[in-house]
């Protein structure tokens, strides 16, 4: 018997669920929903996008699949599975902009076949290296003449909300979007939005008019009205509003704010050499592990990231909480065509499990499917600037892959220095002999070097769990 | 598409249709409904959205008419002449 284990995060849609069967990922349409999407695949639209490489892959398997497992569906579809799947909170801007101008090129090419998005969800786009991917075959309909978008609000929310506010206010809406899963409100961006934006047309319609709307919706008078007017909207107004949309998000730009750790390749007190010697250890762990994907803890700008890519690694995921030297990693990984995903994470606080069920949206520890991590100048972060022991840490780093580089820098490295400058030095336990002894405890050093000077030690190990 | 060009750039009388509505909407007193859909205004902004772009869709139907035609008039003028 076949054994279909249901995707947590797939139960809003009625006509269809993903499920895990055989490792392989499989969507199961519902009969009622089945031939909406026979005439959606009808037109020939999914393959193109398929063939430009902007939807994820799909396979009839109906006839191969053990329909009981995944309650009797009418059509099954098989997917390439996604290396990482990634959320709206964790993209930096340039993602969650690059998501944006993917949805809505969708939505405008699905025009042109008489088709329509259902929803505006970030959470159907996936990234492939910094390619955005659109995941959900479902979100495809049929348009009928002068109907409204439906996903309007929904776009609002997750989209242009959050890159208006990143890019007009300089403030980053990632922990905000974190802890409200369904995106931010006009009513709350068009309260702290400055004045300036009420000359600029697509925030005036978009947040501010729309915020009013919302707020006079509340009185019983309009409430009628709404329901006794079918609202129409005719598809050139349609049309119209989506290309306005395009036009103002593709020219966002990041605040201009400088980064606390994007020159941080630059200013660093290494010099080329030390960095050499971190390049060819990283490399070494890679090529003779032969790591097919690799999690960059703390990856900047990527330098150490692309170091993984060149020694063999199929793919490198990034974490970094600086989105200066994010959006440096996502012009690297987008101009150099590389398969590196650098998102946003402070390594203190992973994204957690939540949602529905706190299931829905799967934490880190939950996602992280890597072959090796990488955790370069992240120790002292987390020991000496959060407070974490150091042995939590490093069971922490070593529970993510089976095998890893940790550098550790000694308390005379400056950049310690500079931590431990404005606070009493509490951190008895910050030697090497602990990270040794943490180290021993969940895993075996294959390796140890000595950088810069005897300031850092790199370690390299093997989990314990790993024969 | 005029529509794109811009609310802000648009002649008065263009307006004049979606403020009307737009005044509709927002001058109703009453008391607050919290519960309400979160995607209310979203509707109504279409509305409005509709309204302008149906607006400066029929006047740019009527600037091309009256364009084309003079044009028309002159086109055929000068092809007269070389005839």
């Amino acid at each position: 018997m076949t054994i279909a284990i249901q995707d947590a995060g797939s139960f809003r849609d009625p006509a269809g669920r993903v499920y895990l069967v055989n490792e392989k990922v499989v969507r199961a349409i519902r009969p009622a929903a089945a031939d909406r999407f026979r005439a959606v695949a009808s037109t020939g639209f999914l393959r193109t996008l398929v063939e430009e490489g902007r939807l994820v892959d799909y396979d009839d398997v109906s006839s191969e699949m053990d329909g009981a497992a995944m309650d009797n569906p009418a059509l099954a579809l098989s997917h390439p599975r996604i290396p990482f799947i990634s959320y709206p909170y964790e993209w930096s801007f340039a993602l969650l902009k690059s998501a944006a101008l993917h949805h809505l090129d969708l939505q405008l090419d699905a025009l042109r076949y008489n088709l329509k998005l259902v929803d505006a969800t970030a959470y159907n786009i996936q990234f492939i290296g910094v390619r955005p991917v659109f995941i959900d075959h479902l979100s495809f309909d049929t348009y009928i003449e002068d109907e409204i978008w439906q996903g309007h609000h929904q776009f609002c929310m997750q989209f242009l909300n959050p890159l208006v506010m990143w890019s007009k206010v300089g403030v980053a809406p990632n922990a905000w979007f974190r802890g409200s899963l369904e995106g931010i409100l006009p009513e709350d961006v068009a309260r702290f939005l400055p004045a300036s934006q009420y000359f600029s047309r697509v925030p005036l319609m978009h947040i501010f008019v729309q915020a009013l709307m919302q707020r006079s919706s509340l009185t019983k008078k309009t409430r009628s009205s709404i329901k006794s007017r079918p609202v129409r909207l005719s598809r050139a107004a349609f049309k119209n509003i989506l290309v306005d949309l395009r036009h103002y998000i593709a020219k966002l730009v990041p605040p201009k704010d400088k980064t606390v750790w994007g020159d941080y390749v630059e200013n660093t007190s290494y010099i080329s050499n030390e960095a050499r010697a971190k390049a060819a250890f990283v490399t070494r762990i890679v090529s003779s592990t032969r790591a097919e994907a690799v999690i960059d803890l703390g990856c900047n700008t990527g330098e150490y990231s692309i170091v993984a890519l060149k020694a063999g690694a199929k793919r490198v995921i990034g974490f970094d909480f600086d989105h200066g030297a994010l959006e440096q990693a996502y012009q690297r990984a987008s101009t150099n065509n590389l398969d590196f995903l650098p998102l946003w994470m402070d390594a203190a606080n992973p994204s957690p499990s939540q949602g529905w069920a706190q299931t829905e949206r799967k934490g880190l520890s939950d996602r992280a499917d890597a072959d090796v991590v990488i955790a370069l100048a992240v120790l002292h972060h987390l020991v000496i600037g959060r407070n974490v022991p150091m042995d939590m840490a490093i069971r922490w780093i070593v529970s993510l892959a089976p095998h890893g580089a940790i550098e550790f820098p000694h308390k005379s490295d400056p950049m310690v220095q500079i931590l431990l400058s404005q606070r009493p030095d509490i951190f008895d336990t910050y030697c090497e002999e602990a990270v040794v002894a943490s180290l021993e405890r969940c895993a075996r050093i294959v390796e140890r070097e000595v950088v810069i000077d005897g300031r850092r030690t790199l370690f390299w190990y093997e989990r314990s769990d790993v024969a | 598409m005029s529509f794109t060009k811009g609310v802000m750039g648009m002649r008065p009388f263009k307006l004049f249709p979606a403020a009307g509505v737009f005044l509709w909407f927002v001058a109703v007193p009453g008391p607050a409904y919290a519960y309400l859909d979160a995607a209310t205004g979203s509707i109504m902004l279409q509305a409005l959205l509709g309204v302008i772009g149906g607006a400066a869709f029929y006047a740019r139907a009527i600037t091309t008419k009256v364009k084309s035609f003079f044009l028309r008039d002159s086109d055929s003028a000068g092809e007269a002449e070389t005839k």
